[in-house]
């Protein structure tokens, strides 16, 4: 919560300056009484709220504090609703004025018994519970504290929980069986909503309610639309608030002010509230990295889509990372957030590494791939306890101890894991996008932990979902190159595939109808055996003196006409020499 | 007013109206930033004509994808006054007037086809990132060079970054350069990067 306050300042200072809300220490305000009264009396709009903080236990100081402060019909000089008591020393002292006290603002350790806090202040609204000043609250704290409240479920709109660091500590200890139904909590642990009040006019009318648009849409209008609060709609993704419903919401007479994309994973430049312009802006960016993917596409092949599309149209924003000029510095750090998330990367084309991340993590949401931010580091360098380089490297780098005492030098970095065909994988969109810009298939995707522990990766924080398996560069190529479908971890074979398998088949069948023919033959000469061939004998079977049968064979003993033989063959080798004219027609007479 | 509907709504994004509000001749002197890509994320290109940019005249920082970069344009940027920074991806650069303007501090290429180097006039800072073939032989201006980022690319004419006398850092990540060796004739006062790969985090 924003304040400007004076401390022990002057009451005369108040009809110079004009300011929001004013706290004052009691000690210094005692004494002042009168002049106070009087400025607020005749420009009762100088200030929003007076909050006065009690650190004595001096019961009649306060008496007297708020007899100076009442009018003559014995009304305090400011409305009830813009007063407020803060302080330590509350839960020592008595007053009777308390009984008009209708805000309290209460450190955590403070609320201790709410039942006794109640008696104290009977007519008491709200309760506000502020940061804690650089410490974090345990869980202890919040979890007890949080559920004293609500037992007092009559006393206001909601809590303010403040920066409490670890927002999830928050919902473990607002558990179903503890929570009134009328009380609701917005994800991102900011808000605690007493549905019964939520159109009543709140502590400071510029706080901003936090509630998550399924709780929203619940919530009756006539209500919302009365409060003097504006609202903050907390989505998990884009795909949870599409443009239509936004321009709808911006239509609406309700008071939203900004849109949250809230997932636990998230860094704190994610949850930076969007306006409701930029968030339409955002959402019509969105649609076009996604516009034309069919849904009916394998999962690996809709991620291909979108990671090729923000990689060759997402630069690296180097002046954001590295600031080099004094206004380098100025647009890193006044740009620090929006680079970080889904603003600049998508409406100005440039962004660093949580960019890619929260973008990619939000596109792949529209083709419904599920996928979550991942947060780490890069390995720089390692070096000694002791060493001289420390002083160098701590300047330029983040660091942190290892166990064996050595100090590891890192970069922060963010990426994405992403649920793939019911497999989980590292990807990578900063380190690819110069490779897809140039036309090449990325490198930085599908791998384990185990993967990229190779690129000095690691994790901040332990990790819950695992990543076991590492796909090789040609599957990878397959998949961006469009090549193959895949249904989970098969590939669908493309026409390529086929006509090889095909071929491969037709081979594997040659050799197999070539098998068969031989087997068959093998068979056949089984089955139907040749008959033995009987060996005819031209001669009585008698023992036949071979030189003469030669001789009977001999020409010469047969009185054969051998010049009319020759004849004969001579007329024969003419009749094939030339051939009997025919009406057939010959090849080489066609046209 | 601003005639391409993709240059007039970067200009309304810039100035913060985001429903489509007509834009006046306020808003164009107010425009210090844009950022314009000629193709859009599913691939359509757009077809944008950037000498409109010309009815911006107090841009300070130009942030230019998948654009022609050819004489008229260069001409049209080195006469924008203000103009501290201009970043080009993914541009086909091919120029015959020197690209050269005097208030620019910051001079990014990445992924951009450039025909000619000796039509860059290096500013203090010059970056190029994924470049098939750095001719530093051919820049001209070197010698003011502050910053010298040549990322993932093919560097040639490396004996040239001796004459840099006002250099500060030298970044040479991912790249293969004609020369290693002149790396350790630099002055030991310049901030020399060389790792074996161009991976960029935070």
């Amino acid at each position: 919560m924003k304040r400007d306050f004076i401390f022990g300042g002057s009451v005369g200072i108040l009809n110079d300056i004009k300011i929001e809300n004013m706290l004052t220490n009691l000690g210094s305000l005692l004494g002042h009484e009168k002049e106070l009264k009087e400025v607020l009396v005749k420009n009762p709009s100088i200030i929003n709220y007076l909050i006065i903080d009690i650190n004595t236990d001096k019961e009649d100081l306060i008496e007297k504090l708020f007899e100076g402060l009442r009018l003559e019909d014995g009304k305090l000089c400011i409305e009830p609703s813009r007063l407020v008591l803060a302080g330590k020393q509350l839960e020592k002292i008595n007053c009777e004025s308390f009984s008009e006290i209708e805000n309290l603002e209460l450190p955590y350790s403070k609320i201790g018994n709410i039942r006794e806090i109640k008696e104290k202040f009977p007519n008491l609204k709200q309760i506000i519970l502020p940061e804690l000043n650089n410490k974090r609250a345990t869980q202890e704290d919040i979890g007890d504290n949080l559920r004293n409240l609500l037992e007092y479920a009559e006393f206001r709109n909601f809590v303010q929980t403040g920066d409490l660091g670890d927002v999830s500590a928050i919902r473990k200890f607002i558990t179903k069986e503890n929570l009134d139904s009328k009380f609701i909590i917005s994800s991102n642990g900011k808000t605690l909503i007493n549905l019964d009040r939520i159109g009543e006019k709140c502590f400071e009318e510029q706080e901003v309610i936090s509630i998550d648009l399924e709780e929203f849409k619940k919530l009756d209008k006539n209500l919302l639309r009365t409060s003097a609060n504006p609202y903050s709609i907390v989505i998990n993704s884009v795909k949870d608030l599409s443009l239509q419903e936004i321009k709808w919401l911006k239509e609406s007479d309700v008071n939203i002010s900004s849109i949250e994309i809230f997932d636990k994973y998230n860094s704190k430049e994610q949850s930076e509230p969007y306006t409701l312009d930029e968030y339409i802006a955002i959402r019509e960016k969105m649609e076009e990295i996604v516009e034309g993917i069919d849904l009916n596409l394998n999962e690996k092949q809709r991620f291909a889509e979108v990671y090729k599309r923000i990689g060759k149209n997402i630069v690296y924003d180097t002046p954001a990372a590295y600031p080099l000029t004094e206004q380098e510095k100025t647009y890193s750090n006044k740009e620090s957030s929006n680079c970080r998330n889904l603003k600049n990367g998508l409406l100005l084309g440039k962004c660093v590494c949580a960019g890619y991340a929260d973008i990619l993590r939000n596109a792949l949401a529209l083709v419904n791939i599920e996928s979550i931010y991942m947060t780490g580091g890069v390995k720089e360098k390692i070096i000694d306890k002791d060493s001289k380089e420390f002083d160098k490297l701590s300047k330029k780098y983040s660091y942190k101890q290892d166990e064996d005492g050595k100090i590891t030098f890192y970069d922060g970095h963010a990426w994405n894991k992403v649920k793939l065909d019911g497999q989980w994988y590292n990807v990578d969109a900063t380190w690819d996008a110069s490779e897809i810009r140039n036309g090449k298939n990325p490198k930085n995707v599908f791998k384990s932990d185990k993967g990229i522990e190779k690129d000095k990766k690691f994790f901040y924080l332990p990790q819950k979902i695992e990543c076991l398996i590492d796909l090789d560069s040609k599957e990878i190529d397959e998949i961006f190159n469009g090549k193959h479908l895949w249904i989970g971890n098969k590939k669908i074979p493309n026409f390529k595939d086929i006509l090889g398998t095909v071929k491969q088949i037709a081979e594997e069948y040659r050799d197999l109808g070539s098998l068969i023919y031989r087997f068959g033959s093998k068979a056949k000469d089984k089955i139907f055996p040749r008959k033995k061939e009987v060996k005819l004998l031209s001669e009585p079977k008698e023992t036949v003196n071979s030189k003469e049968t030669l001789k009977s064979w001999d020409l010469k003993n047969w009185n054969v006409d051998r010049k009319s033989i020759s004849q004969k063959i001579e007329t024969k080798q003419e009749s094939i020499a030339k051939p009997k004219e025919s009406n057939v027609r010959d090849e080489n007479d066609r046209e | 007013m601003i005639e391409n509907k993709y240059l007039k709504k970067a200009v309304e994004y810039k100035v913060g109206k985001f429903l489509g509000e007509s834009l006046t001749s306020e808003d164009l002197l107010n425009v210090e930033e844009l950022s314009l890509s000629n193709v859009s994320f599913s691939g359509e290109k757009r077809n944008i004509d950037l000498l409109e940019l010309k009815k911006l005249p107090n841009i300070r920082k130009l942030d230019l994808q998948y654009f022609n970069i050819d004489t008229e344009t260069i001409s049209m940027i080195n006469m924008f006054r203000k103009l501290d920074s201009l970043q080009l991806a993914s541009c086909d650069f091919s120029s015959n007037e020197v690209l050269r303007n005097i208030a620019l501090r910051s001079l990014v290429f990445n992924s951009c086809r450039i025909k000619d180097y000796s039509k860059i006039f290096a500013p203090q800072i010059l970056t190029v990132i994924n470049a098939k073939n750095i001719r530093l032989d051919d820049l001209q201006g070197i010698e003011n060079v502050e910053v010298l980022n040549l990322q993932n690319s093919i560097v040639k004419g490396m004996n040239r970054t001796l004459e840099c006398k006002k250099l500060r850092k030298l970044n040479l990540d991912g790249s293969i350069l004609d020369n290693e060796e002149i790396i350790a004739s630099l002055p030991k006062e310049v901030e020399i990067s060389k790792k074996d790969k161009y991976l960029p985090v935070r």
